[in-house]
C-alpha cells in the first residue's frame, strides 16, 4: 500500500514529458484496445434489445425501437433469475467461508512463529499446482456419497478449497506488513488471540480481505467446469452453466443469446466500476493466480 | 510465543486444513490412485496395474490435446503477455487518462469466459454469425472461421482477449514501482523514448515478467470454457482439460480420466520448472 | 466409507459453527450464514398417515426446451390438485446433455434416488435394475386391469426388462428418420431419397444449388451414426453391439458416410456445431435433410413442418440393411425407486402418481405436445403435424424397429466412434479403422 503510493508519487514528477508525436500513437493504441472492450460491450447489449434476425442482418444499427421479448424469454424460457439467485448464493457462500477460514490460517502464519510453518508454506505453494481437472473425479464421488452433490454446498466446498491457497498466501502476504506492536500493545490490554484477530488485524486487513473476496467470487461465479459437474440441474444451476446451455439450445436466437450474455455482463460491470480499485490493488499484492 | 498459543494455532489452522485436505489433497491422492484402475462407475474398479499409462503413451488424441495446448500456449504467452506488455508501457509513459485505460483493460478479466466464448459464437458461426454477414454484405463468400486450419487460432482470440487486462495490471504496477530516480539518471545519459523502454523499463520488471509467463502457461492449462463452447474440441481445437473432462465425465471411464488428470498436473510442473530455467537470470533489486 | 466421508463433512460443518459462535456476539456472522440450509432436495422419509403430507421428487426430461415440458407439468399439477395432501418437486435435466446418464447413475446409486424415475429402458437401466434400486412393477400393473389394459401391448411389450419383468411404464415412444423437406426437393425438381443412389443425386444436386442437403454435427453424431451403421449391418448385426466379433458391414456404414460427405453432404461446419445447431438449420430452411427424432419435430418452424416428411434412411448397397429399418421404440418409461415402494406412505402416492401420469388422458396430451407415440391403446392424439403422422407410418411399415446403437456399446466405445466421424469423412481414416479402434475399446471395457 504504501510502496504504491509512493510509486505513484513518482509517476506524478514524470508527467512533464511534452506531448509528442509518440504519445499521439500511444492514444490511438490505446484507444484502439479500449474500443475492443467497450465497443463489444455496447454491441452485445445493443443486441439484446433486437429480434433475432436483426441482429443477424443489422446488428451494427443501434436500437432506436428496443424490443424487450428477449428479457421476458430469458427470464420466463430459461428461468435466468434463478440462475442469478443460484451463483449468488453459492459464489457468496464460497467467498464468505474462503475468507473466514482463509483469514485465520492467514493470521497464523504470518503471526505466529512455529515449528512447521515453512513446510506449511511449501504446501501451500504446491497445491497451486493442482489444478480442478486432478481432484473432480474424488470429490464428484465423495459429494455422490455425502449426497451434497446438485446442492449448494457441493458447488460451495470444492470451490472453498480450491480458492483457500490463494486467499492465504495474499491475506498473510498483507499481515505480516501490520507491525507487530500494535498487537502487543493490545494483548497487554488483555485481548485473547481471537479478540485480537477480530478487533485488530480484521480491520486493518480489510483491503486485503477486499481483493482477496473479489476475486474468489469471480473465479467461482465464472468456474463452468466445477459446475458442469457439480450441480448440473435445474434446480440448483448457476448463471454460467445456463449460459454455456443456451449456444445449443437457443443456438439460432441470437437476440436471446445477447441477452443472456448482457444480463451476466452488466452487472458485473456495474459492481466492478465501483470496486476496480480495491481489485487493482488486490493484484498489486498477490498475484498468485492465472 | 505467548501462552496457549499452540491451542489457537491449531483452531485456527484446522478449519481451512481440513476443508484443503478433504477436497483439495485426498482427491489429488485418490486420483493417483485411481489411475491404476479400470472403473465402472464407481461402482467396480478393477486393479490393472500401468495399463492407464500405456494407454496414455499409445493415445493419439491425448498426444494432439497435448499439440493444441501447446499451440494455444504460445499465442498466449506471445500475444497475451505481449500486447499486455505493450499496452502497459504505452500506458506508463502518457501523462492523462491512466485510470480509464487501467479500468477499462482490466474489464473482460471480470467476465466470464463462457459470456465470452458466447460472444464469439454470435461473431464466428458460420451461417448466421457477425463476421460471415458482414463478409456477405460486402460481396464476399462466406468463411468458415472455425475449420479444421483455422479453429485453434479463432480459439485462441478471446482467450488471448479475455486476460490481457489481467497482466497488463501486473506489468503497470510494476512499473511504477521503478523509482524515478532511474529515469532521471537514464534521462541524463540520452536514453529516451523505445530505447528507454528496451534498456531500463523492462530490464527492471524482469522478474515481473517472469511472474507472468509462469501465469499464463499454468492459465491455458486450465482453459476449458472457450473450447467447450466454442468448437467442442472439434477441428483440432480438443486441449487436454476438454479431452479429460470427455474421457472421465462423458465416457465415465474415472480410471483413465485419472489418468490424464495426473498427466496434467506433471505436465504443468514440467512445463513451469522450464521457463523458470529458460527465464532464469539474475534479478535486478532496487 | 460413506459414513467416514459423512462425518468429515459434519465435521467441517460444526466447526464453521463453533468458529462463529466464538466471534461471539461480535459483527462476526460469516459463518452462521454460510451455514444456512440451502434448497436440498427433501429426504424426509419418515412414515405418515395417509392424509399427512407427502413430499415426491420426480425426476425427468421434461425440463428446458423439451416440448412436452408443459404438458408435464400440468399432468402434475392436476395431481396435487385432487390429491392435496401431496406435495411433487419436478425436477428435470435435458437427456440431450452428455451428463444426463451419470447424473441418473449417481442419483440412484447414492441414496438419492426419486420416487419416481423417467429414464431410458434398455441397457441403460440395466446397472440400477441389477442393483435393485428399482422395482418391478407387473405385481402393481396385473393388481389394475383397467389400468394394464389400457397401454398398447407392444408399448408393454417394449418395456419388458431382458430378465422377462417390468421395471419400466411407458409413457410416449419415438422414432427417428430422415427428415425431409419436401418442398426444397420439389422446388429444385430433386427426387426424394428412397434409396441409396436417390441420396446420392439428392446431396449431389442440393449441394450444386447451394442448400445444405444433410444437416449434422460430427461431434453429437448420434443420430449419423445410428443409421448409417444400421442401413449397413441391418437389424441383427447393429442390436448385437461390438461385444463378438466385428461384422465388416459397419466399416460399410462409416465408409458410406464419407461417400455422402464428399458428395457435399454435410453442413460446412458440421464439425463444431452441435445436435440443436444442426436442427436449426433444418428448421431454418438452409438444409433439405436431416436425421432427428419425432421429439424434434414440434420444434421446428411452422413453414419447415408444414413441408416435412420422414423417410427411412435408406440401405447402403453390398451391407445387410433393408432400407426399411428404423430406429425407434418406447426408450424412456417410468421407474419407481426400491425405497419409495418400500415406504408404505409413499408407496400408495406414488403408485396413483404413476396410474395419473400414464393414464391414457396424460398419455394424450404428452404425445400431442412430443410427437410421440403413444403407449396408450386406442389414443390419437390431436392436431399431429403430417411429419409425425408420416412418422407412425414408416414405424408402421418397417422391417424392423431398433433401439439406437448408443445403448448397445459402453459410452466410451460410443465416444470413440463419435469422436472417429470426422476423421473417416475426412479420410484421414478408414471406416474399417474406425471400428477397430472402437472394438478395442468395447474389449478393454469387459
Amino acid at each position: 500500500m504504501q510502496q504504491l503510493a509512493r510509486g505513484e508519487q513518482k509517476v506524478y514528477k514524470r508527467k512533464k514529458i511534452n506531448f509528442s508525436v509518440g504519445q499521439l500513437i500511444s492514444y490511438l493504441v490505446l484507444f484502439a484496445w479500449s474500443l475492443s472492450t467497450i465497443y463489444a460491450m455496447f454491441w452485445i447489449v445493443n443486441n439484446s434489445f433486437k429480434v433475432s434476425r436483426d441482429v443477424m442482418n443489422s446488428s451494427f444499427k443501434i436500437a432506436f425501437d428496443p424490443v424487450m421479448v428477449n428479457y421476458t424469454n430469458a427470464f420466463d424460457r430459461i428461468n435466468i433469475g434463478k440462475g442469478y439467485l443460484n451463483s449468488l448464493i453459492m459464489s457468496g457462500g464460497t467467498v464468505l467461508l474462503v475468507l473466514l477460514f482463509g483469514g485465520l490460517a492467514a493470521y497464523v502464519l504470518s503471526r505466529f512463529n512455529f515449528r512447521g510453518r515453512k513446510a506449511l508454506f511449501s504446501i501451500l505453494y504446491a497445491s497451486l499446482l493442482i489444478p480442478a481437472f486432478a481432484t473432480v473425479v474424488p470429490v464428484y464421488e465423495l459429494l455422490i456419497k455425502t449426497q451434497l452433490v446438485n446442492t449448494y454446498f457441493g458447488l460451495m466446498f470444492p470451490q472453498t478449497a480450491g480458492n483457500l491457497t490463494f486467499a492465504i498466501l495474499v491475506l498473510a502476504g498483507y499481515m505480516s506488513t501490520i507491525p507487530k506492536e500494535l498487537e502487543e500493545a493490545a494483548f497487554i490490554d488483555g485481548c485473547n488471540r481471537f479478540t485480537l484477530f477480530t478487533k485488530i488485524l480484521l480491520p486493518i486487513s480489510r483491503p486485503a480481505f477486499a481483493s482477496a473476496a473479489i476475486f474468489v467470487f469471480l473465479w467461482s461465479y465464472n468456474d463452468l467446469f466445477s459446475a458442469l459437474i457439480f450441480v448440473n440441474k435445474e434446480a440448483v444451476r448457476p448463471i454460467v452453466l445456463l449460459l454455456s446451455e443456451i449456444s445449443s439450445q437457443y443456438g439460432t436466437d441470437f437476440g436471446l443469446m445477447a441477452t443472456a450474455v448482457s444480463l451476466t455482463v452488466v452487472p458485473v460491470l456495474i459492481v466492478y466500476l465501483f470496486i476496480s480499485k480495491y481489485i487493482e490493488k488486490g493484484l498489486t499484492e498477490g498475484a498468485v493466480k492465472g | 510465543m505467548m501462552k496457549g498459543d499452540r491451542k489457537y494455532i491449531v483452531m485456527f489452522l484446522l478449519p481451512a486444513a481440513a476443508f484443503m485436505s478433504v477436497f483439495l489433497y485426498y482427491p489429488f491422492f485418490k486420483s493417483l490412485f485411481l489411475s491404476f484402475f479400470r472403473t465402472k462407475g464407481f461402482t467396480t474398479k478393477t486393479y490393472v496395474g500401468l495399463d492407464n499409462y500405456v494407454r496414455m503413451f499409445s493415445d493419439n488424441l491425448l498426444g494432439a490435446a497435448t499439440l493444441h495446448t501447446l499451440e494455444l500456449m504460445f499465442y498466449v504467452i506471445v500475444f497475451q503477455v505481449g500486447i499486455a506488455l505493450i499496452l502497459a508501457v504505452l500506458v506508463d509513459n502518457i501523462t492523462w487518462g491512466k485510470g480509464f485505460f487501467r479500468t477499462v483493460f482490466f474489464f473482460p478479466v471480470v467476465i466470464s469466459g463462457t459470456a465470452i466464448a458466447l460472444l464469439f459464437v454470435l461473431f464466428y458461426n458460420y451461417q448466421f454469425g457477425l463476421l460471415n454477414t458482414i463478409l456477405q454484405n460486402l460481396g464476399f463468400s462466406k468463411v468458415n472461421w472455425l475449420s479444421e486450419s483455422t479453429a485453434l487460432k479463432a480459439v485462441a482470440i478471446p482467450t488471448v482477449w479475455h486476460y490481457v487486462g489481467f497482466y497488463f495490471v501486473l506489468f503497470l504496477t510494476a512499473m511504477t514501482k521503478i523509482p524515478s530516480d532511474f529515469y532521471e539518471a537514464a534521462k541524463l545519459e540520452g536514453i529516451t523514448g523505445v530505447k528507454k523502454t528496451f534498456l531500463l523499463t523492462i530490464p527492471l520488471i524482469m522478474s515481473d515478467i517472469k511472474v507472468v509467463i509462469t501465469l499464463a502457461i499454468t492459465g491455458t492449462l486450465k482453459v476449458f470454457e472457450f473450447i467447450y463452447v466454442l468448437t467442442r474440441g472439434q477441428n483440432g481445437t480438443e486441449v487436454l482439460g476438454t479431452y479429460m473432462y470427455k474421457k472421465a465425465m462423458v465416457d465415465l471411464n474415472y480410471g483413465y480420466g485419472s489418468t490424464i488428470a495426473i498427466y496434467i498436473v506433471v505436465f504443468g510442473v514440467l512445463l513451469s520448472l522450464l521457463a523458470n530455467r529458460l527465464l532464469k537470470r539474475d534479478e535486478i533489486t532496487y | 466409507m460413506k459414513k467416514s466421508a459423512l462425518t468429515i463433512v459434519s465435521l467441517l460443518l460444526v466447526m464453521t459453527m463453533f468458529l462463529a459462535a466464538c466471534g461471539g456476539n461480535k459483527n462476526n456472522t460469516n459463518g452462521g450464514a454460510s451455514n444456512t440450509p440451502s434448497s436440498t432436495p427433501s429426504e424426509s422419509t419418515e412414515p405418515s398417515k395417509a392424509p399427512d403430507p407427502v413430499n415426491l421428487r420426480v425426476f425427468s426430461t421434461f425440463g428446458g426446451t423439451d416440448t412436452a415440458r408443459e404438458a408435464f407439468q400440468k399432468a402434475l399439477d392436476e395431481f396435487t390438485a385432487a390429491n392435496p395432501h401431496v406435495k411433487i418437486e419436478n425436477d428435470t435435466m435435458s437427456a440431450n446433455d452428455d451428463g444426463f446418464r451419470t447424473k441418473v447413475n449417481t442419483d440412484m446409486t447414492s441414496g438419492n434416488e426419486p420416487d419416481l424415475l423417467f429414464y431410458f429402458i434398455g441397457t441403460d437401466a440395466s446397472e440400477i435394475i441389477k442393483s435393485g434400486k428399482v422395482v418391478p412393477l407387473d405385481e402393481v400393473l396385473d393388481g389394475d386391469p383397467e389400468w394394464k389394459n389400457g397401454f398398447a401391448p407392444a408399448a408393454l411389450e417394449f418395456a419388458k426388462h431382458e430378465d422377462g419383468k417390468t421395471y419400466a411404464i411407458p409413457l410416449t415412444g419415438f422414432f427417428e428418420g430422415l427428415l425431409v423437406n419436401k418442398k426444397i426437393f420439389a422446388d429444385n425438381n430433386i427426387e426424394l431419397p428412397t434409396d441409396w443412389e436417390k441420396m446420392k443425386a439428392a446431396v449431389s444436386g442440393l449441394k450444386a444449388k447451394g442448400i445444405i442437403p444433410l444437416s449434422g454435427p460430427f461431434d453429437q453424431s448420434h443420430y449419423l451414426l445410428e443409421h448409417f451403421i444400421l442401413a449397413a449391418a441391418g437389424s441383427e448385426s447393429q442390436n448385437k453391439g461390438l461385444k463378438e466379433a466385428v461384422d465388416p458391414n459397419w466399416a460399410k456404414g462409416l465408409d458410406a458416410m464419407k461417400e455422402l460427405y464428399d458428395l457435399g453432404a454435410f453442413p460446412e461446419d458440421a464439425a463444431t456445431i452441435d445436435l440443436g445447431m444442426a436442427a436449426n438449420y433444418y428448421s431454418e430452411g438452409l438444409a433439405a435433410m436431416v436425421l432427428e427424432g419425432s421429439w424434434a419435430i414440434g420444434g421446428l418452424s411452422d413453414e419447415t413442418k408444414a413441408n416435412t416428411t420422414v423417410l427411412p434412411f435408406p440401405a447402403i448397397p453390398g451391407g445387410a440393411g433393408t432400407g426399411k429399418d428404423v430406429v425407434g421404440g418406447f426408450g424412456t418409461g417410468f421407474y419407481v425407486s426400491k425405497a419409495t415402494y418400500d415406504d408404505a406412505a409413499k408407496k400408495e402416492a406414488t403408485i396413483a402418481l404413476l396410474k395419473h401420469l400414464t393414464s391414457p388422458a396424460t398419455i394424450k396430451n404428452i404425445a400431442t405436445a412430443n410427437g410421440g407415440t403413444p403407449a396408450a391403446a386406442g389414443v390419437e392424439p390431436e392436431g399431429m403435424a403430417q411429419a409425425v403422422l408420416d412418422g407412425f407410418k414408416m414405424v408402421s411399415e418397417a422391417t424392423s424397429v431398433n433401439s439406437p446403437i448408443d445403448s448397445k456399446v459402453t459410452p466410451e466405445t460410443f465416444s470413440e466412434l463419435r469422436a472417429n466421424v470426422q476423421p473417416v469423412v475426412t479420410g484421414k481414416k478408414t471406416g474399417a479403422e474406425a471400428i477397430d479402434a472402437a472394438k478395442k475399446i468395447e474389449d478393454a471395457a469387459k
